[in-house]
């Protein structure tokens, strides 16, 4: 699988890169922010999967995934972010994205997200 | 400033530590922290706008720095460099924004964080009360530091209004 993680934190992506490498995921594109990773989606793409930050700078999470949806690319996202409000978990599932996971988290759970979206995307497939 | 906005981040330190940080902690309880304000190696500075405004520290020795670094990452640093800074940077992130979800209104951001490495002394905007919250753990003292006052017409700026007097 091609994945990208588009987060700000070097940290948050080496964890997240940690927990893709124990379910064998190797193909893995890195974007500091929603620029980068939206440059990335153009360039790179298609991904079979992206994992997205909500708060950086430049471009945030949010306004990424309103453009990649706003190309008609349907690539299943997951937010990933300390927001954890309930309007902004719906502004997020509005905007396209398939699944939301909070900040902080344990590696087994994100594992269990990573599964569950990307079986939700086979079976629509 | 009111306990709906102290006891938040009891719960989000308390979380942080119990799903990403496999380190034995205690949490003591808050105080009102008044001057002289002591000198730390790091701190990790996030600020906070909407029905509040103001700033959240994080304040820690180099030698809790390095090993909370080692307890998210999984990997030793021996130095305070990027990757420890963008650690340091990351916990502040995850302690603001678990405590923001708890607060009373909804209508809250908060900035990227800022992290200053190297002795120095965090001033605070004037008149503005501080809360420490202290964070006990075998590498020393997390100090978690709240400056935020409630507003009567939401906020937009993100920036935290704090200046940091460094010692070298």
């Amino acid at each position: 699988m091609k994945i990208m993680l588009v987060d700000d934190s070097r940290t948050m992506r080496n964890i997240w890169k940690k927990v893709l490498g124990k379910m064998n995921e190797t193909e893995i594109t890195e974007a500091e922010d929603g620029a980068k990773g939206l440059l990335a989606v153009e360039e790179h793409g298609p991904f079979d999967l992206i994992l997205l930050d909500w708060n950086m700078p430049n471009m945030d999470g949010i306004t990424m995934l309103k453009k990649v949806r706003g190309k008609n690319i349907s690539t299943p996202v997951i937010m990933v972010t300390t927001e954890a409000e309930k309007p902004r978990i719906i502004e997020a599932l509005k905007a396209g994205a398939s699944n939301y996971m909070v900040k902080p988290f344990t590696p087994d759970a994100l594992q269990s997200k990573i599964k569950e979206t990307m079986k939700k995307a086979s079976a629509l497939a | 400033m009111d306990v709906t906005y102290i006891n938040p981040f009891l719960s989000s330190i308390r979380n942080l530590f119990d799903t990403m940080l496999q380190i034995p902690f205690h949490i003591g309880k808050p105080s009102l922290k008044e001057a002289p304000l002591p000198r730390y190696d790091v701190s990790g500075i996030i600020g906070m706008s909407g029905t509040v405004s103001g700033c959240v520290v994080l304040n820690l020795s180099k030698e809790l720095a390095l090993q909370l670094t080692l307890e998210l990452t999984g990997e030793e640093v021996t130095e305070l460099d990027e990757d420890c800074a963008d650690a340091i940077g990351e916990i502040a992130n995850m302690i603001a924004g678990g405590a923001k979800k708890d607060f009373p209104g909804e209508d809250n951001s908060i900035s990227v964080p800022s992290i200053v490495i190297g002795r120095h002394r965090v001033s605070y905007p004037r008149g503005l009360p501080i809360i420490s919250i202290p964070c006990d753990t075998s590498a020393g003292r997390l100090e978690v530091e709240v400056a935020l006052q409630e507003n009567s017409v939401p906020t937009t700026a993100g920036a935290a209004k704090t200046l940091t007097e460094n010692r070298g």
